[in-house]
């Protein structure tokens, strides 16, 4: 119960970011473009995949990659809190406004359900990718993400890896897309498929424990630096 | 239980001790040293921030360790940074949840917990102020209140006053806070 609570302190940051930061405004301005793109050129699944996707690591920049949020939290943890309930609650906060850009977006696109959960799954296994990225790196690692999710990201695996020459570059290639969060494994998601949601999960999980351990790593580096 | 407030037994740490401390509740102890003595170092063992190689660090008989000791135990560090994109209050309303979570409310809302950190600091003035547009003087301050937050009942301040002119000082002062800080727990 006291970490769900300690988690709920760190979801409700959420809400003075989303007008003091520049988080309100590119969520709706890429909730407008996916719109704008779905009527001329994009697929409304792909569509609805990128607003979950793009959104959560545009969340994790506004919300943990600032270089005074990712040093406050060394403060917070003089408090009575853990990292992981730190982590928990930040990746919350990191995906709960794209998923609700996600049901805007599939309301403007023409509902469909199963593509809303597909958008909620990509928000969640991208946000968990994005907090530990950020969390380590900073938001030139979310700028990277960013790209590689709304470029490479929807493309089919086989595509990117005949790009490679063969050898332990083209293994390396292949391995990274297939285990990592892509766009191209959650739209598999509208069509049940479980390996996909497992995925998903996988990464969501992945993403809050890695995160909290660099949270707790960060401290003793800090405090060390500090000495 | 004990009668110390705050014991610190044989630390031993890189380049540190040993060093054994105990402090009575109401006591105020300075610690004075040349730079890179491990004036901070110790605190930040003091403080749990950090685990010394040996010895033992309690609170009211409690170990440092314990997640309900830092629940009183408070901590200003040289330093410490808060998220920019907050306001002052918000900033202490987000520490005070995590107070009120640990002990279960005991009757105590996050928003009153919050205003006594802000009247303790001097802060009230400057609550909707975000925390980008403070000075250091008011930084200070902030930093005093969130250690200062929820009734904590040891407070372990590092170079708080530090980089202030003679007034803000004087407004500052741990001197003057010992009458404005009270026991309320959350």
């Amino acid at each position: 119960m006291q970490f769900l609570r300690c988690a709920h302190a760190e979801f409700l940051l959420v809400f003075p970011r989303l007008t003091r930061t520049g988080l309100g405004i590119s969520l709706t301005a890429l909730g407008t473009t996916l719109v704008w793109l779905s009527a001329h050129a994009l697929d409304p699944l792909t569509a609805t995949l990128q607003a979950g996707a793009l959104g959560a690591i545009l969340g994790a920049a506004e919300i943990v990659g600032r270089g005074s949020d990712r040093a406050a939290l060394t403060t917070a943890l003089t408090h009575p809190t853990t990292a992981l309930a730190v982590a928990t609650g930040r990746w919350l906060a990191i995906v709960l406004p794209p998923a609700a850009l996600t049901i805007v977006c599939a309301a403007a696109m023409g509902w469909h359900a199963s593509a809303v959960a597909a958008g909620f799954a990509a928000a969640a296994a991208v946000g968990g990718c994005a907090l530990a990225l950020v969390m380590l790196l900073g938001n030139g690692a979310a700028l990277a993400l960013f790209l590689f999710m709304a470029v490479a990201g929807t493309v089919a695996p086989e595509r990117l890896v005949d790009l490679a020459h063969p050898g332990a570059l083209r293994l390396t290639t292949a391995s990274a897309i297939e285990l990592g969060p892509a766009l191209w494994h959650y739209r598999d998601i509208a069509t049940g498929d479980v390996g996909a949601v497992l995925h998903a999960f996988a990464w969501t999980g992945l993403g809050i424990l890695l995160a909290s351990a660099f949270i707790a790593r960060r401290r003793a580096r800090v405090s060390a630096d500090r000495r | 239980m004990t009668d110390f407030a705050l014991t610190l037994s044989d630390i031993r740490a890189r380049g540190l001790g040993p060093v054994s401390i105990a402090l009575v509740p109401g006591e105020i102890a300075g610690l004075v040293g040349p730079a890179g003595a491990g004036k901070t170092r110790l605190l930040r063992l003091a403080a749990g921030v950090r685990r010394p190689n040996t010895g033992d660090v309690r609170v009211w008989g409690m170990s440092i360790a314990d997640p309900a000791a830092r629940l009183l135990v408070g901590y200003a560090s040289d330093g410490a940074a808060f998220p920019h994109a907050l306001t002052v209050q918000e900033v202490l309303l987000y520490y005070a949840r995590l107070h009120c979570a640990r002990s279960n409310g005991n009757g105590r809302s996050p928003r009153s917990v919050a205003r006594e950190a802000l009247e303790i600091a001097g802060l009230a003035a400057a609550r909707e102020l975000r925390v980008e547009a403070l000075g250091r003087a008011d930084l200070h301050r902030l930093n005093l209140a969130q250690a200062a937050l929820g009734g904590r009942r040891v407070l372990l301040l590092d170079e708080l006053l530090s980089g202030l002119d003679a007034f803000a000082r004087r407004i500052s002062a741990a001197g003057s806070l010992g009458s404005r800080l009270r026991v309320s727990r959350c």
